[in-house]
């Protein structure tokens, strides 16, 4: 209810330095307006990532839109050369002679910051070169829109939002360091890193690296068969063998779904635990299956309306995708999905009013909301097979009429139903009678009580009159067994919850917004607004639409499908690009994952967001792809440990010159320990992970709240883990059982070699086989569950186990297992 | 207040090693959040480390007495006199029989009912007025743990919000404890704030009665079911060895500090944590100050002197619930105090079990010096109506104008704040809306509830919304 209070609060916090989205830097836009501006695209560039940020953090308090300080404004190129109160504030080439460098110089009265710490010496010299340069500024446009919004306009500067624009294959820039880039990506990110004057890290080590892609592409640790095979194929440097192996293994689809699935509140179907639900599966075989991004997209908002995969079957896939979740009647919860997931748009704002912040109406939000209310959620049985599924289906509605008729116009046969019961189990009872192993006189104390029961319902009946051979006893008695026959032949059918049109053609229709400002309130009388006919946002598909569903008489879920998965849709390619790039990287090329909004920030690299989103486009829309090219460039490659100044390495980490070191997210905690568990080559059943441990690790290690969208996971660190690590039966139970595997391998200088391989990817120093097996020999097995117990043959012994899980679990526990450089 | 422990096993060489090197505890853990979106970064950055809030702090932690299901406040802390004549006409109306007599230097009226808490009448600083959004039970519940009248909303509540903007004191306790069963909401999630912010419930009453009929551990994974004390150390001088080794060449990175840390901290919780609630240690005549062992006050006594416990260790937040009246207990329901029926019978039953306990608190409180920056909450999600259903003799909700009380902390003692009307519906004089309550919690801990927010799903969150002022009429 209380959604458009935050936005307002939202927009009080968006201090002047977060407002840069007046700066939108697409790649289109900035080129447009560095090519109007006079600058070129670097230079300008260079001033939206050093020096706009400079400047709003120390200048624009005192000397922007709202108060301008001894006249000085900083809202503009012009402002600045224009001046105040002693000048102009910048000489544009001419640093020496700027008012501004004076300044933050100390050099002369006026010093600035005034009353704040003098700038650093970096910064200083940063506006230096920007003054040197002739003080690049973007063309500004001069009918920005307003930061908060009071009624709904769409502003020329919304209209070249970057995010609104279309995708255009930017051409590859030059660079200096030309031995450096192994393909566009290197290029892209190599000329934005030189741009700041900096190189990049060196490459990481082949194992390194290897651990690395396990985890990012399966989540898993690499296998010590894998390290063996690829460490040393001195024909692939950039591993692209291991890399199309990781690709092709389950275990990416396994891990990649679940990246998806944080971002639809997923929680799996009743009585069924997260592994056996059937919309995972199908998410993950999608990602294995490499189903064209665009077809991913469509199946889930209209999988229903879309043909099925072969003539008899049923579009089950796609009709189990975007479901309320728990949430039936809730279209707003759709609605928020919709448009975070599926746009990058905070549509849910314009709920209750035009949105303050985004050119989106309320009526936009009701001509969308119109699409969902004429859709509607069934149980529908999980039958692939279509004569299957329609036979349920019709028997589902045939037993819905009869229920309806039985409890209306039949209602008064109920009571001769239930005499016909009674008799029935009368005569039940009596041939109990001739039974000798029932007690005679329970059995008549039940007959006598049955005849009783018997005497007042007809006695009933009689009262009201009713015909015990009227046509309509006959027909409510057939149409009960109907209805029983139905239960009984379904009994054990799963029913899932689908999302399908409405089936009465008269509730395909548009929605009627509510009357303004009465949202929250329950019971208001208050007549609602007139209907807003279904179509999408104007500021995406303009303001001459042809209605949605006028044509084909549905919801509007199919075009809304093929409308977002349109390959010049702006956004959509963008969007899951930028989310592949966060998996991968450890950020998006814009941090704001899920809003590509005018409050989202724009892209550090726009250029190579465009890039990679054409490139998406054009190859089929292949996530495999994308996730191929990003981890087999030199960027992605950068080890992450340089020793640098905390500063240097800020800027690194903005500018992945440098790679982040990532904390496994629970998933890949646990999938590992399950992993390690098992000899993949034998055929033992793999046991699940407990639903117990899953759950109790979600919570420690920051897994996705089921009622939460959820972009991008925190990675915290606290004792409670610590806690688990060391004491839960969970993580006794899975060191055991590794253990068990390792004391297979009769030398205890290669078990420790083993583990080290197995959880790091690397072999153990010397010392560290040395401190390893001294940890085991001075181990005291203490308390012994069962000491009488000798160990079968072929069984390790217990306390030799003991010993090793203790040291196993130390490792688990470390720092180097729990962190992907 | 807390002694370094002298435990051998406790202090390892290795770990002290560390700690001289690493510097660790109270650095600046700037990485430890992988979100770049953090408004009030400064908070989020400070991991779990204790720190200052934006202003100079009148306490330094809460002890929430959480009473669900609403008391009622004519019963209690707020004389109704005319409720009587009301129901000697009116059938629907159900009289108010409790004798009110005045406490203290301050005067303070206080029910016949709470005999002890009416001894600490001069610490209370009883707020009258305070109004609500919603009379349903859980959705009341969320709007004054979380601000937000919804239920099911997920958002955390303001234990959570303050641990984000604190961190905790203790080094070997959780910073954010909820002592007997889980409540609604429930705290043991951290939402969209940090997990380390989370709640721990500690011996959930519930969970005692798993199949296994043992009771629930007061923290989860603090005993390890087979290795001995000295065994663990061995495992920690190990596995800190091997972490001090993979730090080197990854200077930079404060996550990996903090985790080492967060073993050590850990082990200590081990140790200590289960001398924080073992009340056995307590002396004879503080267990019966509390009413431990008298059948009716047992639990909630034991409740109260574990939260006490929790404060001398540093626990920023501790939720203490309002026991559930034993099944058996004809009158007995899900939210204890939701006196729908026979009012004047349930009322003085549930006040009889909680009145000692709560003044024990408070009195022991003070005399150890902790009230003074410990901030004591008593209060349900709403207060209670005059009227009935007919022929029930009970109560119906009312989330306006009803008596919560504030005692040390920084507050006035011994004020009655705000003015309701004749039975008690609707607010005459001084609202205290939940958002302004919010607000001054935080304002006494140190905090601005407008700067303490939050980034998540594409805007900031705050505790109190965009609402709430600082009510500075109940500051001392």
């Amino acid at each position: 209810m209380s959604h458009c209070r935050w936005l307002i609060l939202a927009m009080l916090s968006t201090a002047v330095g977060l407002a840069a989205d007046a700066a939108g830097a697409s790649a289109v836009a900035s080129a447009d307006r560095a090519a109007r501006s006079g600058f070129t695209i670097a230079q300008v560039e260079f001033f939206e990532v050093e020096i706009r940020p400079l400047l709003a953090r120390h200048c624009a308090s005192c000397h922007g839109e709202s108060k301008a300080r001894g006249k000085w404004s900083f809202t503009s190129r012009e402002a600045l050369i224009r001046g105040g109160e002693s000048g102009p504030t910048i000489v544009p080439g001419d640093a020496r002679n700027s008012l501004l460098l004076k300044a933050v110089r100390h050099a002369g009265d006026l010093r600035m910051p005034k009353g704040k710490p003098k700038l650093d010496d970096k910064s200083i010299a940063l506006l230096e070169k920007w003054v040197a340069m002739g003080a690049p500024w973007p063309a500004t446009d001069a009918s920005s829109a307003p930061k908060l919004r009071t009624r709904f306009k769409i502003y020329p500067s919304d209209r070249q939002h970057w995010a609104f624009q279309p995708v255009t294959r930017p051409s590859v820039p030059q660079v200096n360091q030309q031995d450096w880039p192994q393909g566009e990506i290197d290029r892209f990110f190599l000329a934005r890193f030189e741009a700041a004057q900096l190189t990049p890290a060196p490459k990481a080590d082949r194992r390194t690296l290897m651990r690395r892609l396990a985890f990012d592409l399966t989540g898993l640790p690499p296998s010590p068969d894998d390290l063996d095979e690829h460490l040393n194929d001195t024909e692939d440097p950039t591993l692209s063998r291991y890399v199309d192996k990781l690709l092709a293994s389950s275990a990416f689809g396994d891990h990649w779904a679940r990246h998806w699935l944080d971002h639809v509140r997923f929680r799996p179907f009743s009585k069924r635990s997260e592994q056996n639900d059937p919309y995972r599966q199908w998410v993950a075989k999608a990602f294995n299956d490499d189903m064209p991004y665009d077809r991913f997209l469509k199946m889930q908002i209209a999988g229903d309306l879309m043909p099925p995969p072969e003539a008899g079957k049923v579009n089950l896939d796609g009709m189990i995708a975007v479901r309320p979740w728990s949430l039936k009647s809730r279209h707003h919860q759709q609605l928020d999905l919709l448009g975070r997931t599926f746009m990058g748009l905070s549509l849910i704002c314009a709920r209750c009013h035009d949105h303050k912040l985004e050119p989106i109406s309320r009526d936009d939000y009701y001509a969308l909301q119109g699409v969902f209310e004429s859709s509607q959620v069934i149980d529908a049985p999980y039958l692939e097979d279509r004569g299957q599924f329609d036979e349920y289906m019709a028997g589902f509605q045939r037993m819905k009429a009869n229920e309806a008729r039985m409890k209306k116009e039949l209602k008064e046969y109920g009571r001769v139903a239930r005499l016909v019961d009674l008799r029935s189990r009368i005569e039940t009872e009596r041939k109990k009678l001739d039974d000798p192993k029932q007690s005679k006189e329970k059995v008549q104390e039940t007959i006598k009580k049955l005849l009783a029961d018997e005497g007042k319902a007809e006695e009933d009946i009689k009262k009201r009159k009713i015909d015990l051979e009227a046509p309509g006893a006959k027909e409510y008695m057939k149409l009960r067994a109907q209805n029983n026959a139905f239960n009984e032949r379904w009994r054990d059918q799963f029913l899932f919850d689908a999302f399908v049109d409405q089936s009465d053609p008269s509730k395909i229709a548009d929605a009627s917004p509510p009357a303004q400002g009465t949202e929250a309130k329950v019971g208001d009388d208050t007549p609602p607004e007139p209907a807003v006919a279904r179509r999408f946002p104007m500021i995406l598909a303009g303001a001459d639409q042809t209605p949605l569903g006028e044509r084909t008489k549905q919801s509007g879920r199919l075009e809304l499908a093929n409308w977002l998965a349109d390959a010049k849709h702006p956004i959509t390619a963008r969007l899951m690009v930028n989310r592949v790039w966060y998996y991968l990287l450890g950020e998006g090329l814009t941090p704001s994952l899920s809003n590509f909004g005018r409050s989202g920030r724009p892209p550090t690299h726009p250029l190579l967001l465009d890039y990679l989103s054409d490139e998406f486009v054009r190859n089929n829309w292949s996530v495999k792809q994308l996730v191929r090219r990003i981890v087999l460039s030199a960027t992605y490659q950068q080890t992450s440990m340089l020793d640098i100044a905390s500063a240097e390495r800020e800027q690194r980490v903005a500018l992945f010159g440098i790679a982040k070191r990532k904390r496994l997210e629970v998933e890949s905690i646990w999938r590992t320990l399950q992993w390690l568990e098992y000899d993949p080559n034998s055929d033992e059943r793999k046991r699940d992970p407990s639903i117990d441990m899953t759950r109790e690790m979600g919570l420690l290690f920051d897994g996705a709240n089921r009622d939460l969208i959820s972009p991008r996971r925190s990675s915290s660190v606290s004792p409670l883990q610590a806690l688990f690590l060391m004491n839960s039966e969970h993580v006794k139970a899975s060191t055991g059982r590794f253990a068990g595997r390792l004391l297979a391998i009769a030398d205890e200088r290669e078990r420790v070699r083993q583990a080290f391989l197995l959880l790091f990817a690397r072999p153990a120093t010397d010392n560290e086989i040395k401190d390893g097996l001294a940890f085991v020999a001075d181990w005291q097995v203490e308390r012994q569950a069962e000491p009488n117990r000798r160990p079968k043959p072929g069984e390790p012994d217990p306390a030799d186990v003991a010993k090793w899980q203790a040291y196993l679990q130390v490792l688990l526990a470390s720092n180097e297992f729990l962190f992907v450089d | 207040m807390r002694k370094p422990s002298q435990d051998p096993v406790l202090i390892s060489r290795r770990s002290m090693l560390g700690r001289g090197a690493g510097g660790l505890g109270a650095i600046a853990l700037t990485s430890l959040l992988q979100d770049q979106l953090v408004a009030d970064a400064g908070r989020a950055a400070g991991g779990i480390a204790a720190r200052h809030g934006h202003h100079p702090a009148r306490a330094k932690r809460i002890i929430f007495l959480w009473m669900s299901g609403g008391p009622s406040q004519m019963d209690t802390f707020d004389p109704k006199p005319a409720i009587n004549k009301l129901a000697a006409e009116k059938q629907n109306v159900t009289e108010a029989p409790f004798k009110f007599k005045q406490h203290g230097q301050s005067g303070m009226w206080v029910s016949e009912l709470l005999p002890h808490i009416a001894q600490q009448a001069d610490n209370l600083c009883v707020i009258r007025s305070m109004k609500g959004e919603t009379n349903t039970h859980e959705h009341a519940q969320t709007f004054v743990m979380t601000g937000v009248p919804q239920n099911n909303t997920p958002v955390p509540t303001i234990g959570h919000w303050l641990v984000y903007g604190l961190g905790c004191e203790s080094e070997n306790l959780p910073a954010f404890v909820s002592i007997g069963q889980k409540t609604n909401p429930d705290v043991t999630q951290s939402f969209f704030l940090p997990a380390w912010t989370q709640g721990v419930v500690l011996g959930d009453e519930q969970a005692k009665k798993s199949k296994t009929g043992e009771p629930a551990p007061l923290i989860s994974n603090l005993n390890n079911s087979w290795l001995s004390r000295q065994q663990q150390r061995k495992q920690l001088d190990l596995l800190q060895k091997m972490n001090a080794a993979h730090a080197n060449g990854r200077a930079g990175d404060d996550r990996l500090n903090t985790r080492i840390e967060s073993f050590e901290r850990a082990f200590r919780m081990q140790i200590q944590a289960p001398d924080a609630f073992d009340i056995s240690q307590e002396s004879e005549a503080t267990r019966a100050m509390y009413g431990v062992g008298r059948p009716e006050t047992d639990e909630y006594a034991q409740r109260c002197i574990i939260a006490r416990r929790m404060a001398e260790r540093g626990v920023r937040f501790v939720l203490v619930p309002f026991s559930r009246p034993p099944k058996s207990m004809k009158l007995a329901r899900m939210y204890g105090w939701d006196s729908h029926e026979q009012n004047n019978t349930l009322t003085p039953i549930l006040c009889g079990r909680h009145d000692q306990p709560v003044a024990a608190l408070i009195a022991d409180l003070k005399q150890r010096g902790l009230l003074e920056d410990t901030l004591v909450f008593w209060g349900g999600e709403f207060g209670r109506t005059a009227g009935s259903r007919a022929g029930k003799a009970g109560r119906e909700h009312n989330c306006n104008g009803y008596t919560i009380f504030l005692a040390g902390g920084g507050v006035k003692g011994g004020l009655v704040y705000g003015k309701t009307g004749e039975t008690a519906k609707g607010i005459v004089e001084n609202q205290v809306h939940v958002h302004d309550l919010n607000a001054t919690m935080l304002h006494l801990l140190g905090l601005d509830h407008e700067r303490l927010t939050y980034h998540a799903s594409g805007r900031h969150f705050r505790l109190t919304d965009v609402y709430g002022d600082v009510v500075h009429d109940v500051i001392a």
